[in-house]
């Protein structure tokens, strides 16, 4: 069983096993400021991401990736009320629901 | 110099161009931004020899000393270049150095991670190399004639170019690794040279280097390379502790908020005040122009021309007070830097005269300016000391406003929004 866990591990592309919470902070952090979009995109998501990786997303260029982190379950309190004053709209406004939502 | 013309068959005088020259100049502009660079390097290389910059020197130290903590312009102008390379090449996704306040705002969230840190020191090393080594590049003599680059990622396994920049024949490749010192002591720093020089070892197993491309490494690079019996040339350039107080100081900047990436038209009036402090200039004479022109033609070697510009700069230098209101060109990157200290060329009246002949009034300075220089005012050197003390007076005065200004914003924006809530 954990064989077949460990050839199923090794087929999946590096951005499902950021999705399926598969990779270390130090390879997170390497992804969410890295050069590749997708890859920045799926730690942004990932499962198991921490404060440090959601943190780096919450100031990276690109509001998509911001609005992914708003979206994260692990998204600390502190992101989202940085989040409420966010030049782009889409971002703000979706952190001002979160805020209203989490009584915060 | 005077000299023989075989082309006019007469003898021309020092503050004379000859005719086939001037022709050569005005077909080719470059020739005179190269002639430039000449001067400066063959102007440097008086200057230190002679060692009619010590005064300067120590009156830099002395006034920076008991007023404000100097920072070379070399060293000044290469973080800002590491920066600039952080913003395009390590984050140019991310953009966390697009400014220096999300700059800052990384680095918080670094202090608060170590492998958040771990990255961020792992991406000032390599930038700050390579950045180094583009300027060690600049600044060789061979720069004349050879065009060095840093290549963008795309290119595995090597990091960096220099071709010929007349064929634009590729001379050579270089691969640029660096470390930083260990916690851990001499044994771990030395370890972690190892495993960086392993990657070359790597990139040429999987084809992507070959053992033509230079090594361009800190200290313990050649002992690593032997050890993994490489037989690529193995260029060292900087020491562990180097990198670590260079990472440092780059810390440093980004935590007051000076993670620039240019140097802004601001900065030069009020912060970039190191730049204006000129030690001392040389003057780039028609001898200069022409000797460098028939250096380029064949007509002198290497050795005989430098020799000769070297002597005519040191002719025409002008060291300290003396400078106060000249009109100079500073070159850009490590040309004209010697010390911390920028020298810059000036052209007196006779040059001017005979190039504005050449390419019409004033178009020299326009091609200097298009080739690097930054034109500008000599200023004396205690005036200009005064000159950033005051205005760094200013800039922080105006940054507590700004601030107070931000708090009220802020402030109003409550109000509006508890005003909301009520209606």
């Amino acid at each position: 069983m954990v064989a077949a866990w460990e050839v199923a591990k090794e087929k999946m592309s590096e951005v499902d096993k950021i999705l399926t919470g598969l990779c270390s902070e130090e390879k997170l952090i390497e992804y969410i400021s890295g050069n590749d979009f997708e890859l920045a995109k799926a730690a942004a998501s990932a499962p198991n991401a921490t404060n440090a990786v959601l943190s780096l997303g919450a100031i990276d260029k690109d509001s998509s990736i911001r609005l992914i982190v708003l979206k994260n379950k692990n998204c600390t309190s502190e992101i989202i009320a940085k989040l409420v004053k966010d030049s782009d709209a889409v971002v703000s406004d979706f952190a001002n629901k979160l805020k209203e939502e989490k009584s915060l | 110099m005077k000299w023989y013309c075989e082309k006019c068959k007469k003898i021309h005088s020092d503050d004379e161009l000859c005719h086939h020259i001037k022709k050569q100049l005005k077909k080719h502009p470059e020739l005179l931004s190269e002639a430039a660079n000449f001067a400066t390097i063959a102007g440097e290389y008086a200057l230190v020899s002679s060692q009619a910059l010590d005064g300067v020197c120590q009156a830099v130290n002395k006034v920076a000393g008991s007023n404000l903590s100097f920072e070379g312009t070399h060293q000044y102008a290469r973080d800002i270049q590491v920066f600039k390379r952080l913003n395009e090449e390590a984050f140019v996704r991310a953009g966390y150095f697009s400014n220096s306040e999300i700059a800052k705002e990384y680095l918080e969230i670094a202090k608060n991670n170590p492998n958040v840190m771990q990255s961020l020191d792992s991406k000032l090393t390599g930038s700050a190399q390579e950045v180094d080594w583009l300027r060690f590049k600049q600044g060789q003599l061979s720069s004349l004639s050879e065009k060095s680059s840093l290549l963008n990622k795309n290119a595995p396994g090597v990091d960096g170019e220099t071709i010929n920049r007349f064929t634009g024949k590729q001379i050579s490749r270089t691969t640029i690794k660096a470390s930083s010192l260990s916690p851990k002591g001499d044994a771990q720093t030395q370890a972690n040279i190892e495993s960086n020089i392993g990657k070359v070892k790597e990139a040429i197993e999987k084809g992507n280097a070959t053992e033509n491309d230079i090594i361009y490494g800190v200290k313990g690079s050649k002992k690593a390379a032997e050890t993994l019996d490489l037989n690529n040339k193995v260029i060292e350039y900087n020491t562990p502790k180097q990198v670590s107080l260079s990472n440092e100081r780059l810390k440093q900047k980004i935590a007051n908020g000076q993670a620039v990436t240019s140097v802004t038209l601001e900065e030069i009036g009020k912060k970039m005040s190191q730049g204006a402090v000129i030690g001392a200039a040389v003057g780039l004479t028609v001898s200069s122009i022409t000797t460098y022109i028939r250096y380029k033609n064949g007509e002198l070697t290497k050795k005989a021309a430098f020799a000769d510009v070297a002597e005519d700069t040191l002719n025409s230098a002008i060291v300290g007070g003396a400078m106060a209101g000249i009109t100079i060109f500073l070159p850009a990157g490590p040309l004209g830097v010697i010390a911390g200290v920028a020298i810059g060329i000036y052209l007196g009246a006779v040059t001017k005269n005979i190039l504005d002949e050449v390419f019409g009034k004033g178009a020299f300075g326009a091609i200097l300016n298009s080739s690097g220089y930054v034109y500008g005012m000599t200023l004396n050197l205690v005036d200009c000391y005064e000159k950033i003390n005051e205005n760094m007076k200013v800039t922080n005065s105006n940054l507590g406003q700004a601030k107070n200004i931000q708090k009220e914003i802020e402030a109003n924006f409550d109000l509006f929004d508890s005003m909301k809530e009520r209606f």
